[in-house]
């Protein structure tokens, strides 16, 4: 009787100090995984169990959870369960080839050593038939990579927008900057009451904010009728910013299809069926939500010289310099640059 | 238990050990060649270039970076290649990841201009367009680190090309004119840029041969070739263009 119980306090003690050696291991598991995973600014495609909201347990977030971070927390529990598996079963071996070294003959304790390592080894024998098994029939299925198939990478992001680039910022609903819509910061003072705010050919934007006091945002006057331009061209920009940025160039994605996406999906009509002017040349004229193009790229003119920009195998973006580039380039290639003004497209759709 | 059930149980262990080992070897093997098979493999558009992320230094990286490129100096040039008019070749190691630039430089004794190569990312390839005969006519894409443009880089980037042009035939002739041995002199020979469909210079090379390094800056990185033609080619995978 007294040997049985000092064999099972040895079991308990075991398997206590399994589950702790168990959980150290999945902690700095976890923890070298989050370390190598990629940093914010890369392409969203995770390896499981990284991403900012990650909480190196084996659900790896706490409150921007998504399925994905489900499914990683399966593959985790499998991961840290396939863990202990290995663990205990070596531990049990060595403890019980090691009671059977020291059992001096005594045919209970053999016997119960016999009992131990057969249903750690049937054990582990089930774990590794249905592995087999399931590893076979991926395999008859077709599956390549079959070797790793309890790993699977999926987007643990939510559908948030992309981050928008450094330069230039949209501005929000709230921050009405005249610089955003191209306007002009003029000196305008109440005694001045009476004289005109803007210069010939500009009309006062009392809503655009400049960045003194005393001062007032005077823009280009395109017509009476079209006050809602400026937050139109936010609206397309915004499109732009939160939809088409980021996404990988390629099949239907490209220069055409991003920046027609930002018009259409701001409710203005395809730049397809938009009639194109040739730019007279004037820079001043070309205003942010212009779209332009020349004979073999079309581009959407942003804030403060950027335009949308669409790299070969790469993703869609901004390029901060754009609208000099492409000026440059049109001239290079010798094509001439045509160019649909935004204002005019919400003049004529009013 | 019976000698019957040793055999039984040893048999079904060793053809379970068996298959596990089958199953467990043939996919890696699959994955390795499947790596391969893609470093080999045409780009039918510039792969998705390199992030600033890869660590440098990685001897393995420079290594495998110096086999990519005796390779692309080695192998007969394709049927496919002839019809594209260029192949265009990412560096990637043995996990699949881009080589670093710096580990690329290291590998081929190649020198970037610093001044420029603080605008650019990791990301580059080295390309060739099918010459006389079985000549290979080389030239390199160094990607711009697009958060690093500002405005008026259009115009500054040519004055740092105007700087490197003094140096840009030592410091990128193993990649330009791999077969070629030049000496002291021959690097150092006095060229002279000239403005033309794009920047170029004639050179001499050894055994009184001309050749040229010609070069543009694209919206997002810069291409330098050893002919024009060659730069023609590879335009139009590494500028915007309409989709067909």
């Amino acid at each position: 009787m007294k040997k049985a119980s000092y064999f099972q306090s040895i079991i308990i003690f075991a398997i206590v100090l399994l589950t702790i050696v168990c959980f150290l291991q999945s902690g700095f598991f976890a923890e070298a995984v989050t370390e190598s995973s990629a940093p914010a600014g890369n392409p969203q495609t995770h390896e499981p169990a990284s991403g900012d909201d990650s909480t190196g347990g084996l659900v790896p977030c706490n409150n921007k959870c998504t399925l994905c971070h489900f499914l990683i927390g399966l593959q985790n529990i499998f991961k840290y369960l396939m863990g202990l598996l290995f663990v205990a079963t070596m531990f049990f071996v060595t403890v019980n080839g090691t009671l059977m070294m020291v059992s001096l003959g005594s045919k209970k304790i053999v016997g119960q050593v016999k009992t131990a390592l057969g249903l750690c080894l049937k054990g582990f024998l089930l774990f590794f038939i249905c592995w087999v098994i399931i590893t076979g029939i991926l395999k008859t299925l077709g599956y390549k990579q079959i070797g790793n198939w309890w790993q699977f990478e999926c987007d643990t992001t939510q559908a948030e927008p992309p981050p928008a680039p450094p330069t230039p910022p949209a501005p929000t609903p709230t921050e009405k900057k005249c610089n955003s819509i191209g306007g002009i910061c003029r000196i305008w003072h109440p005694t001045m009451e009476g004289q005109t705010k803007c210069e010939d050919g500009e009309q006062p934007r009392e809503d655009y904010k400049c960045p003194n006091s005393g001062e007032i945002c005077c823009t280009e006057k395109i017509n009476g009728e079209c006050a809602d331009v400026a937050a139109m061209t936010q609206k397309v920009i915004n499109n732009y910013m939160t939809t088409q940025f980021g996404l990988p160039y390629g099949g239907n994605v490209h220069c055409w299809s991003t920046t027609n996406a930002a018009y259409t999906l701001s409710g203005l009509p395809s730049i397809g069926n938009l009639r194109w002017k040739p730019w007279d040349g004037d820079r001043s004229s070309i205003q942010p939500g212009d779209v332009m193009q020349t004979s073999r790229h079309t581009f959407l003119v942003l804030y403060n010289g950027a335009t949308s920009s669409a790299i070969p195998g790469g993703l869609i973006g901004v390029n901060p310099d754009g609208l000099t580039y492409n000026i440059k380039r049109a001239q290079r290639e010798g094509t001439p640059l045509r160019i649909i003004h935004i204002a005019d497209v919400v003049c004529t759709n009013k | 238990m019976s000698l019957k059930k040793i055999f039984i149980v040893t048999g079904i262990v060793v053809a379970l050990a068996f298959l596990a080992i089958v199953f467990f070897i043939s996919p890696q093997k699959e994955k390795i060649v499947l790596q391969e098979q893609n470093e080999n493999q045409e780009n039918a558009m510039p792969a998705a270039l390199p992030s600033e992320t890869e660590s440098s230094g990685n001897l393995e990286n420079v290594e495998k970076a110096r086999k990519i490129f005796e390779n692309i100096s080695r192998e007969t040039v394709s049927d496919k290649t002839k019809k594209e008019g260029s192949k265009r070749i990412d560096f990637k190691n043995q996990k699949g990841s881009p080589i670093p630039l710096s580990d690329f430089e290291k590998a081929l004794g190649v020198e970037v201009y610093p001044k420029l190569r603080e605008y650019l990312s990791n990301g580059y390839q080295v390309f060739y367009c099918p010459g006389m005969g079985e000549k290979k006519e080389l030239g390199v894409f160094l990607q711009y680190n697009m958060e690093k443009i500002y405005v008026g880089f259009t115009y500054e980037v040519l004055e740092m090309m105007t700087g490197w042009e003094n140096t840009i035939l030592p410091n990128l002739h193993t990649v330009l004119f791999p077969g070629i041995d030049f000496s002291e002199d021959n690097l150092n020979q006095k060229i002279e840029f000239r403005d033309g469909k794009y920047r170029y210079a004639e050179i001499y090379l050894p055994g009184g041969d001309k050749g040229s390094i010609n070069y543009d800056a694209i919206e997002y990185g810069i291409i330098v070739a050893v002919s024009p033609s060659c730069l023609d080619k590879v335009h139009p995978y590494y500028e915007s263009v309409e989709s067909n």
